[in-house]
């Protein structure tokens, strides 16, 4: 168990995330209008709409993984489109203009395709939105892996969003920074390699946390520990 | 009344420690809500309970009601229809009055803050007599997605003015001149409407009313009101009934700004045509224990409404994992999830068939009811708010910026 309170060089500094919503007052009731705005809109409009999904705590099992899927399925009750905007994965792209254009591929290759466009009802037309992010330290830090097993349960579940997804884009490379830590401060290389091979664009971050958690607990305090120490 | 540290069995600590964190960062700040009652209606409701916990968390914060005469609350009351999409006849008249009641709440109320939330459009004006250092925000409650131009013109040029605007829904937002955000509304779930209650305390407030058969329980909680749909919801009961069995309960709040209340209620009377279940109750703003119990005791809980600013009706009835089948409008699409935490419909056959669905389907009921509770603790309780009114106020400490690391 001594893995467990090896100190770090550097300690772990646990930040939270909220976004505030913000209309743009840009609104498409049917497929092409969408479109057509999804090629013009602000970058933050793209982000706010795919990455910033799941910190609005919508994200459920049923649910489809971003607004624009969202809205196709159930808006436009376009189920075909909401699918194949559901496996697009913004995280993917390191650039928001290259995840743009993967947008307007998708659906205008659906729209070739199809033989009529997609409407809403009134009152179910995409509402364009952005956000003002705040990003705030916890002040809770964690020196050790079993400190950082406690951080995580004590931090809001903004935490798990920034450190986790967002992180992806600030440290522009598909990496988050819990698995950054602990490998660039401990020799856990199977945890690392864990955590990393998460398929993070399906949980919720209630679900996420839950996972991390596990993990550090399979892995530091098990069976693994052998292998590690 | 419940203080902050009650809310974390329920919300976990670190929710609470975030308001806390958040609170701190602010530093001191004076913020005052205006609002045009003190009871009855979502919005007193939320105040009641956001007000205490924000001077917890050491925001220094006051609620200032207005005061008006029976011309100035019928002036508000047509600008909500107004509003809400209704043709109403407004003369210059009535609009002059409506400025001068606010001119007159201007001079009487201590409006020096630093931040001064101004909720719906019955305060809107008090704006025009200055405003000193703070910063105003216009907190929009009601759906004005599709207002009546003249009406909408006419509080726009207030609402220009404001500093920022808070909405419940991106749809409802207006091309104005400053920043906007949606905010969510919220229940309280340790408020006398939400809190837990005893089986006891149930049966009791069932007994007062006078609700006795064991017949299932079909409830709509909201006032009396044509954007409800009372009589859509009878309508609804009736061709239920045909081949179910039931009961409904129409039970209405009033407001202490609503004098259309006692008209729309009249007309529900008439309809009622004698039916011995089918229960109206006209229940006072201070009834909220009773509601709470009606709530509890229902089957299936309606909000049938043809315009809806939010329907925090439907929140409560979630929260007491109740299914919910809502009218597609407003902010119902944004707390039922169709087909997981309750129905959403378009239609009094929508709502008649899906109310039968439930009835004969308790283990979809059941699901879609503790699905729908966790919903609510997660997106709609009273520590979101409180958040995002703090977030709010750091934001407008920044307003060039759209992500700000503090």
């Amino acid at each position: 168990m001594q893995i467990l309170n090896k100190k770090a060089k550097t300690p772990f500094r646990f930040f939270e995330c909220i976004a505030l919503f913000m209309p743009t007052g840009k609104k498409a009731a049917n497929l092409r209008e969408f479109v057509e705005l999804v090629k013009v809109v602000s970058p933050q409009v793209i982000f706010h709409h795919l990455h910033q999904f799941f910190l609005k705590g919508v994200y459920q099992p049923w649910d489809y993984p971003n607004d624009f899927a969202h809205w196709a399925a159930f808006g436009l009750e376009d189920l075909v489109l909401a699918e194949k905007l559901s496996n697009l994965d913004p995280y993917n792209f390191s650039d928001i203009e290259k995840l743009r254009e993967a947008v307007v591929d998708i659906i205008e290759e659906h729209m070739w395709e199809s033989p009529i466009i997609p409407w809403s009802r009134p009152g179910q037309e995409f509402f364009f939105n952005e956000s003002y992010t705040i990003v705030v330290p916890t002040g809770i830090e964690a020196e050790t892996l079993s400190e950082f097993k406690e951080g995580l349960n004590q931090v809001n579940i903004g935490s798990v969003y920034y450190h986790f997804f967002e992180s992806r884009l600030r440290l522009q490379k598909d990496v988050d920074d819990f698995s950054f830590w602990i490998e660039d401060n401990f020799k856990c290389p199977q945890l690392v390699k864990d955590i990393r091979n998460i398929d993070f664009y399906l949980y919720s971050l209630w679900e996420l946390r839950d996972k991390i958690i596990k993990l550090l607990q399979k892995d530091i305090s098990g069976k693994r520990e052998q292998e590690i120490g | 009344m419940a203080e902050i540290k009650d809310y974390q069995t329920i919300v976990g600590k670190e929710n609470i420690d975030q308001l806390f964190r958040l609170a701190r960062r602010l530093g001191k700040r004076k913020v005052i809500h205006v609002s045009s009652t003190r009871t009855g209606g979502g919005v007193a409701e939320m105040l009641n309970s956001l007000v205490p916990l924000m001077n917890e968390l050491g925001i220094e914060t006051k609620w200032e009601v207005i005061t008006g005469d029976t011309g100035f609350f019928e002036v508000t009351k047509a600008f909500h229809n107004a509003l809400q999409g209704n043709r109403v006849n407004i003369s210059e008249r009535m609009l002059e009055n409506y400025l001068e009641n606010n001119e007159k709440n201007a001079s009487i109320l201590d409006l020096e803050a630093d931040i001064v939330i101004v909720h719906d459009p019955q305060p809107a004006s008090l704006i025009r007599s200055g405003k000193g250092r703070a910063k105003w925000i216009w907190r929009c409650h009601i759906d004005v997605s599709r207002p009546e131009r003249r009406v909408w013109k006419f509080l726009k040029g207030f609402v220009s003015k404001y500093d920022a605007s808070i909405f419940s829904m991106s749809k409802f937002a207006h091309n104005l001149p400053h920043p906007q955000y949606i905010i969510f509304p919220s229940i309280d779930p340790l408020s006398q409407k939400n809190r837990e209650l005893s089986q006891k305390e149930t049966d009791e407030i069932k007994r007062d009313f006078g609700i006795n058969n064991l017949k299932p329980t079909i409830l709509q909680i909201s006032r009396f009101d044509r954007f409800k749909d009372p009589l859509g919801v009878m309508e609804a009961y009736r061709l239920v009934k045909r081949n179910t069995d039931c009961k409904l309960i129409l039970a209405g709040g009033g407001a202490a700004d609503d004098p259309e209340g006692f008209e729309v209620l009249t007309q529900v009377k008439e309809q009622k045509k004698g039916d011995p279940d089918i229960h109206l109750l006209f229940l006072p703003p201070t009834a909220n224990r009773e509601i709470n119990a009606l709530q509890r005791d229902a089957d299936i809980v309606l909000q049938k409404s043809l315009k809806e600013g939010f329907g925090l009706t439907v929140t409560e009835a979630m929260w007491k994992k109740k299914p919910v089948i809502g009218g597609a409008v407003g902010g119902i699409v944004e707390q039922i999830f169709n087909y997981q935490t309750g129905f959403l419909v378009h239609s009094v056959e929508g709502a008649a068939y899906r109310i039968r669905y439930l009835l004969h389907h308790s283990n979809m009921a059941r699901k879609m009811a503790e699905n729908a509770k966790e919903y609510v603790r997660r997106r709609f309780l009273v520590t979101r708010h409180l958040r995002d009114y703090l977030s709010l106020f750091i934001a407008l400490d920044h307003p060039q910026d759209d992500y700000i690391s503090i």
